[in-house]
């Protein structure tokens, strides 16, 4: 322990410490220290994290592999646990534990008058720390620990308002739909073993790179990997239980449902970066899954009316970005982008959650609208984070998305699968991005009120506590793209920072490499594309003074967008209606042949119980006798058996 | 100075002797002045002073190998019973600290007693020849009869010394018997010499004879049925501590005995014993978790309970002793059954405070919202011997069943498996009435820290041991577990 940087193995044993003090004696304590012991707990995680980042930054090698201990060990069979740093781990520490910190002081303004503080920052640093596990452990066994553990926590923080139902509905669903995902990961866990007889990550990588380029069995592995990603990560079809978990406490919707836990898919993508890149079939799966997810997401954000809604679709569709990028084998790109918009997405939740704040619960942007003089430094970080995501440079959000529009349609990895329709539908997706993050921003600051006077009288800034978070992540949004300027023409920092933690040198994912003239070409176009989103929006909107916000929110088209496209319609009738089916047939044979069966067998145990216990006299006679008998009984055995040997 | 006899090592004694000097201690300072406390403090000093000796030779076995010829074996096997005994008794002494049964100022011998049984345990799992398993067998067998029976005046108390004394005496007079009748088929006392004798050639009647009834008088010992029913009832009028004590140490003594003569006595040519072995471990599988189902008293469910233990540590010997599964199973198995099976009698004892009926399911009613502390230890005791993962119980069922499974007898392995579904059911009914009933009156726990911390230490171990299984498995596997098997 003598290396700074294997202190961060720390990171998760604190933040749970914080989980503890605030769950158990949570309740002796005044209002404020909880938040206050959580903060600390979180910051105190990322004081450790920057010192494993400054520690890595300064050595050529830059992994170290930190064991803990032998779970178990039977037979052939081994499952040692250990931790994993290396800069992907600590570039998700760090953002985690950053943008974490952030939210977590943010939290202690908007949940100031919550009798629950204690259970909620008790879970919030619970999450922090299977969060921290997840992507530390080096192993895919520990990692699903921390996988679990951020579901858990995830579905005790959608449902933390639970005497709600539609709260408490919406955590179950978060819950199950995710679980359809950890089957994938299982699978694709029990073939590892199978095939590789590990579970080691790095042990799983080095062995699949032996394997024949694309081999099928890679494939499939790849495949379910994806599935297990797609339902943390809310990707098509697995998509539906995000816009539902909106229901949670909006500054938990910043943190866990658009900054960290969701882009853990495209963590473990990135984590598994060799065995994608020997198969191009699974990483083609990937990319379209994440692509579809982006422009299906978007368009169905154009007819949202809740604020937080608005931002949860645009979080899926972000995160279908992230999964072209990791799909087109630009693993540091993913990964960017997950940084870039862990900013500018926690940014505009703190905002909305902000505005909801100051509105007393309202979240429907029919009844909002002027809130930039009420509110001007809540309007002023927004609209930097509507920019930042609309991808104007020089903000984050411009260079991450760029990059990936840049290295998918350069892909040659994905040669054959399509490239350029997935450049083409990514880049209609990013002009739709701009167009409803207009729409939002528009429809809760610009043109005129269209509150209750009563609720406008009301209206405050929010409190430092929670403007002081807006403000740094307003920062970090507008500058932190300049750690991946385009590197064609400019130094690119955190590329290199970051590809040899994602294929750690075991096989190369080739590229095309464009001429600097096709390069700045490409780079307009992603700029007027964003800036046409924009420019129609405005056109739409905000031609003129109080235009119809609802413009888009009616129609036959709006509804069904609006209810997300009839996927959850869908799964109502198929999955839901067609489980109820099955359950009222299995109820009829479980009433009339199990329970009957079970009810049998249990007088019969009964009747053989009461049997023994009447053996049971007390006497020593009948002991005796018993003892003698048994005796008999194994001397007849012998007869019978033995001395035929 | 003292010079050792040559072929005399007294490292792998040590353990032995060294509660031996603690026991005379015990007595001598007691006649001077008669002080629970004081016998008790000695107790735990020459219990922890053994248990560096055993460790020693756990680590380190070839040092201190066999020693008076081959008669006492040490090994990875023998030295990590012999630290399963000693943390039994050491908890076991912890447990009657503050004991009434022992604060009885003009009986000083109550620790004395309970260190000569350990002594006699760890004899019995070193021996290497029927002469020192059955001095080790009858200095156990002896301290206990006068222990379970130290309630005097109590009936069931009384009862329960007396039904054991007698039935432990038929059972020791069967074992001679199948020891003298041994001992005329192949002229050898020692295991090794026995084995290579019975291997040679088509063994006669009178060899299987005798060796079914060791088998008889062993089985005794474990509570195998159809030799169980003294169990339930010692285990209920005993003293609850002693009753902790003898559920643990006797039965770990008695399993390492037979783990030794059915792995070195009884070659893997003659498949009777096996048989009769397999017999007895279907029967008591059934005859334990059925008995168990309708107790309400704790005291006597959980001496139902040990009765279905042996049936699983059954299927473990039975492995080991055909050299298809390794004794460390059994092993391993013993350590975990101590910690929580002593656990689950600690807290029984704290419940049940001075009354005697105080073990009855409705005395556990409500205990969760009472006492968390004890309930939440409790709860991990049971779910444990029902052998819920991730706790100790659940790898040792697990050996237990791949074992048999590994040996070949996979209707056993079934039957254990089916066997260990009833199990939770009896189990859970006491969790069940600790977390959900509400208490009918207040509930008072006896007030003694040394009990609490036997609770605490076998909470710890449980969990422990399920969470790290492998430390105690590669400790004794890496000493040479593997005993001699013949052929």
């Amino acid at each position: 322990m003598s290396d700074p940087a294997t202190w961060l193995t720390f990171a998760p044993a604190l933040a749970l410490a914080g989980a503890i003090v605030n769950g158990v004696f949570g309740r002796w304590l005044r209002a404020p220290l909880h938040g206050l012991l959580a903060s600390a707990v979180a910051l105190g995680a990322f004081a450790l994290s920057l010192v494993a980042f400054v520690a890595l930054l300064g050595r050529e090698a830059r992994s170290v592999a930190v064991p803990l201990w032998d779970y178990l060990r039977a037979g052939d069979l081994a499952v040692p646990l250990g931790v994993m740093i290396d800069p992907l781990s600590v570039t998700m520490m760090l953002i985690i534990t950053g943008v974490g910190s952030l939210i977590h002081v943010y939290s202690i303004g908007y949940m100031h008058d919550d009798p629950g503080q204690s259970r909620y920052f008790a879970l919030l640093n619970l999450f922090l720390a299977a969060m921290s596990v997840l992507v530390l452990a080096d192993s895919y066994a520990l990692m699903f620990v921390g996988w679990e553990g951020v579901g858990v926590a995830s579905f005790l923080l959608i449902g933390f308002w639970y005497d709600r139902t539609a709260n408490a509905d919406a955590g179950r669903k978060a819950f199950i739909v995710n679980r359809i995902g950890d089957v994938g990961l299982l699978l694709a866990m029990f073939l590892m073993i199978g095939a590789f007889g590990t579970l080691t990550i790095q042990e799983v990588n080095a062995a699949a790179v032996e394997r024949a380029f694309g081999s099928e069995l890679l494939g499939l592995i790849g495949v379910l990997l994806l599935v297990g990603a797609a339902g943390k990560s809310a990707q098509i079809p697995l998509h539906v239980w995000l816009p539902d978990a909106m229901a949670g406490p909006t500054p938990v919707s910043a943190l866990i449902h658009a900054a960290t836990m969701v882009t853990a898919g495209v963590y473990l993508v990135a984590r598994s970066a060799p065995l994608f890149a020997m198969t191009p079939f699974a990483s083609a799966v990937v990319a379209w899954v994440g692509a579809a997810t982006a422009l299906v997401a978007a368009l169905v954000a154009l007819a949202q009316t809740d604020v937080k809604k608005i931002l949860a679709w645009s979080t899926i569709s972000q995160l279908g970005y992230m999964f072209v990028a990791v799909g087109a084998g630009a693993y540091w790109v993913g990964i960017f982008h997950v940084v870039t918009h862990a900013f500018f997405k926690a940014l505009l939740f703190l905002g909305a959650g902000s505005v909801i704040h100051a509105l007393h619960g309202e979240q429907d942007l029919r009844r909002m609208g002027g809130l930039r003089r009420l509110l001007p430094l809540t309007h002023a970080t927004s609209l930097l984070g509507v920019l930042a995501i609309a991808g104007l440079p020089p903000l984050a959000g411009f260079f991450s998305k760029d990059a990936i529009l840049v290295y998918t349609l350069t892909s040659e990895h994905l040669a054959g699968y399509g490239t350029t329709a997935l450049y083409g539908v990514l880049l209609v997706t990013a002009a739709l991005t701009a167009f409803y993050m207009f729409r939002w921003y528009h429809g809760i600051f610009g043109g005129a009120s269209r509150m209750d006077a009563k609720v406008e009288a009301g209206v405050h800034e929010s409190p430092a506590v929670m403007t002081t978070p807006l403000v740094v992540l307003a920062a970090f949004s507008a500058v932190a793209g300049f750690v991946g300027l385009p590197a064609f023409a400019f130094p690119n920092a955190i590329k290199g920072w970051l590809q040899d933690a994602t294929l750690r040198g075991l096989v190369e994912v080739p590229f095309a490499h464009p001429s600097a003239a096709v390069e700045w070409t490409l780079i307009a176009v992603s700029v007027v594309a964003a800036l046409a989103g924009l420019a129609v929006g405005a056109w739409v909107y905000a031609r003129r003074a109080g235009a119809p916000v609802r413009r888009l929110a009616d129609g036959p088209l709006a509804t069904f967008a609006r209810g997300g496209m009839g996927v959850d319609g869908a799964y109502r009738a198929v999955v839901v209606g067609g489980s109820e089916g099955t359950a009222d047939g299995v109820a009829v044979l479980d009433r009339d042949v199990v329970d009957r069966g079970l009810l049998g067998l249990g007088s019969a145990l009964t009747l053989f119980a009461r049997l023994a216990a009447a053996v049971q006299t007390g006497f020593v006679r009948t002991y005796a006798f018993a003892m003698f008998a048994g005796a008999v009984v194994l001397a007849l055995v012998l007869a019978w058996t033995g001395v035929r040997g | 100075m003292i010079v050792p006899p040559d072929g005399l090592v007294l490292g792998g004694i040590a353990p032995a002797l060294t509660l031996l000097v603690a026991a005379a201690t015990a007595l001598i300072l007691g006649t001077v002045r008669a002080d629970a406390r004081q016998g008790g403090a000695v107790a735990l000093l020459g219990l922890a002073a053994a248990a560096v000796f055993a460790v020693r030779n756990l680590v380190d076995p070839g040092a201190h190998g066999a020693t008076f010829g081959v008669q006492w074996v040490v090994d990875g096997a023998s030295a990590g019973l012999a630290v399963a005994i000693l943390v039994g008794t050491f908890l076991a002494v912890l447990l009657s600290w503050d004991a009434p049964v022992a604060r009885v100022g003009d009986r000083p011998e109550f620790h004395p007693l309970l260190l000569l049984a350990a002594t006699g345990g760890i004899a019995m799992v070193h021996a290497g020849d029927f002469v020192v398993l059955l001095l080790g067998l009858e200095i156990l067998s002896l301290s206990v009869y006068a222990l379970s029976a130290w309630r005097t005046g109590v009936r069931e108390g009384e009862e329960a010394g007396m039904k054991y004394f007698l039935l432990g005496a038929f059972a020791s007079a069967i074992l001679i018997y199948g020891v003298a009748l041994t001992y005329g088929a192949t002229g050898a006392f020692d295991f090794a010499s026995i084995g290579a004798a019975l291997a040679a050639g088509a063994p006669g009647p009178l060899a299987l004879l005798g060796g079914a009834f060791v088998l008889v008088g062993l089985g005794f010992k474990v509570s195998f049925a159809p030799f169980h029913q003294w169990a339930p009832d010692v285990y209920t009028g005993a003293p609850t501590p002693v009753t902790a004590f003898m559920s643990v140490v006797v039965k770990v003594a008695a399993f390492g005995a037979l783990l030794r003569v059915a792995s070195e006595a009884w070659p893997a040519t003659v498949p009777s014993l096996d048989l009769m072995l397999a017999i007895l471990v279907a029967l008591t599988l059934v005859v334990g978790n059925l008995g168990a189902l309708l107790q309400s008293g704790a005291k006597r469910m959980l001496g139902y309970s040990a009765v279905a233990h042996a049936g699983y540590l059954g299927l473990a010997v039975l492995a080991a002793g055909q050299g298809l599964a390794s004794p460390t199973t059994v092993v391993w198995y013993l350590l975990a059954y101590t910690f929580m099976n002593l656990g689950a009698f600690a807290v029984t004892h704290l419940v049940m405070h001075d009354d005697p009926q105080g073990d009855r399911i409705e005395a556990w009613q409500g205990l969760g919202a009472r006492k968390p502390g004890l309930a939440i230890a409790m709860t991990l005791f049971l779910f444990s011997l029902a052998g819920f993962p991730p706790l100790a119980g659940f790898f040792g069922k697990a050996l237990a069943v791949r074992a048999a499974f590994d040996a070949g007898w996979s209707s056993l392995a079934v039957l254990a498996l089916l066997a260990a579904v009833v199990a939770v059911v009896y189990y859970t009914r006491f969790v069940f009435a600790m977390w959900f009933a509400r208490a009918p009156r207040a509930i008072e726990v006896a007030p003694s820290d040394a009990a609490r911390w036997a609770v605490g230490l076998a909470a710890a171990g449980t969990v422990a041991m399920g969470l790290f299984p492998d430390v105690w498995y590669a400790l004794v596997e890496g000493a040479g577990a593997a005993l001699a098997l013949v052929p």
